[in-house]
């Protein structure tokens, strides 16, 4: 799990204060190092919102030119990454909301897929032997799945609490939702996902155990002849 | 397994997800072994499903794709930060108040030339109705026209139309050609009549 990263709020302010006396070149190399320090973090919720990664990669650039031409707006009383993941996730909804629209009047091509299949085709994980890193690209395409079948805002509180290893305030901060409303959607959202890979899990071990009866018979059937 | 173990006495799933979800912990939880071993367990299955969740994001964006993400951020902001480009509207055209102010004065001669032209015809025109009978004053008399040469055939032929006229005449009664002639109003007569008193 990652430590939570705290943006040191001088460097946002120091920003904010080069951006108001007009040193704008200074001030964008300020925020270079904003940029190289939230870029992971940010491409990641983004990726798990969208589910697709050139949709994600707009809405980080979106997000990052919007907080620095914003910065006037930044106040002290939250830290910098809450104020930039706030801004974040609206955009990712604005997008998600404008590509719903968009999909109600156009029929996907079958063959393109979409950004669907991006998270599934990942890069395959290398194991110990080729069996291992079959199972583990297995285990990451159920996963996968799994946070797919999960409602947007239950994936992102997910990520951002377990993975992100953010506070529920902070993460009431971030999304706009209270902390109650946080964890209630943290518990379903553990809970589907439990769920979900419960079942492939017992799909998976009903499978083997067919194999392996079906296996059984054929040496028993063998040994007779 | 002990009767309350396997009667469910302990914490649901449910129960333990909540803690985890950030709700205080029960009583139970607090002091029951097997469920803060079933807590740890599925603690850790979160963390892990977590972290197996970010290490795929984290495959799709490699440390190259984020350089490039950067470096289109820092151009983006270089972008903006730019003012606006002004382009000079074409030279040569005239300002439009300038154009409108000729124009004007190209009518306003136009339209008192026609002025003009319109005057002179019509005091023309009226000119001439005024002076129908032309002034004898600055008339030269009428000129005879040239005898032509004579000749004997010529001669010979005028003799005979004018004895054939004579004799039209002589067939006609003079006193009744007269009559008509006394109640044929004079052209000249006419024209003075029409004339305003002060220029008879």
């Amino acid at each position: 799990m990652t430590a939570p990263l705290t943006e040191p709020e001088n460097v946002a302010a120091a920003i904010k204060a080069l951006v108001a006396g007009h040193r704008l070149d200074e001030a964008r190399l300020r925020y270079a190092e904003v940029v190289s320090r939230h870029q992971r973090r940010a491409s990641r919720i983004a990726l798990h919102y969208l589910r697709d990664a050139a949709d994600a990669d707009e809405a980080v650039q979106d997000a990052f030119v919007k907080a620095f031409t914003h910065i006037g707006s930044y106040k002290d009383e939250w830290p910098f990454e809450v104020w930039f993941t706030r801004i974040l996730i609206n955009g990712c909804l604005d997008r998600l909301k404008a590509r719903r629209r968009r999909d109600r009047w156009i029929v996907p091509m079958i063959e393109s897929g979409g950004g669907e299949r991006e998270l599934t085709e990942i890069m395959p994980a290398r194991g110990p032997s080729p069996e291992d890193t079959m199972l583990l690209n297995e285990r990451r395409r159920r996963l996968a799945d799994a946070l797919g079948g999960l409602p947007d805002r239950q994936r992102t509180i997910f990520m951002l609490s377990h993975y992100e290893g953010l506070s529920s305030k902070e993460v009431s901060a971030m999304t706009g939702l209270n902390e109650s409303t946080v964890r209630v959607h943290l518990f379903r959202a553990v809970r589907k996902l439990r769920g979900m890979l419960a079942s492939g899990e017992k799909t998976k071990d009903e499978r083997r155990k067919t194999e392996d009866k079906t296996e059984e018979d054929g040496k028993r059937s063998n040994a007779i002849r | 397994m002990r009767f309350a173990e396997k009667f469910g006495r302990h914490a649901s799933e449910s129960a333990l997800l909540a803690q985890i979800a950030g709700e205080p912990a029960t009583a139970h939880v607090s002091s029951c072994p097997v469920c803060q071993a079933r807590l740890a367990a599925l603690g850790a299955w979160v963390d892990d499903t977590a972290a197996e969740a970010g290490a795929m994001a984290d495959a799709v964006f490699t440390p190259e794709r984020l350089a490039e993400q950067k470096s289109e951020i820092l151009r983006r902001l270089e972008a903006a930060g730019r003012s606006a480009r002004v382009i000079a509207f074409p030279a040569g055209t005239p300002a439009p108040a300038l154009q409108s102010t000729r124009q004007v004065l190209r009518w306003a001669a136009a339209a008192a030339v026609a002025g003009m032209m319109v005057g002179l015809a019509s005091g023309r025109l009226l000119d001439l109705n005024g002076s129908a009978q032309p002034s004898t004053a600055g008339l030269q008399p009428r000129s005879e026209p040239a005898p032509r040469p004579q000749t004997i055939a010529s001669a010979a032929d005028d003799l005979d139309e004018a004895a054939l006229l004579d004799a039209a005449y002589d067939r006609i009664s003079l006193d009744s050609l007269r009559t008509i002639d006394d109640m044929t109003p004079r052209a000249r007569e006419a024209t003075l009549a029409s004339l305003p008193r002060s220029r008879r």
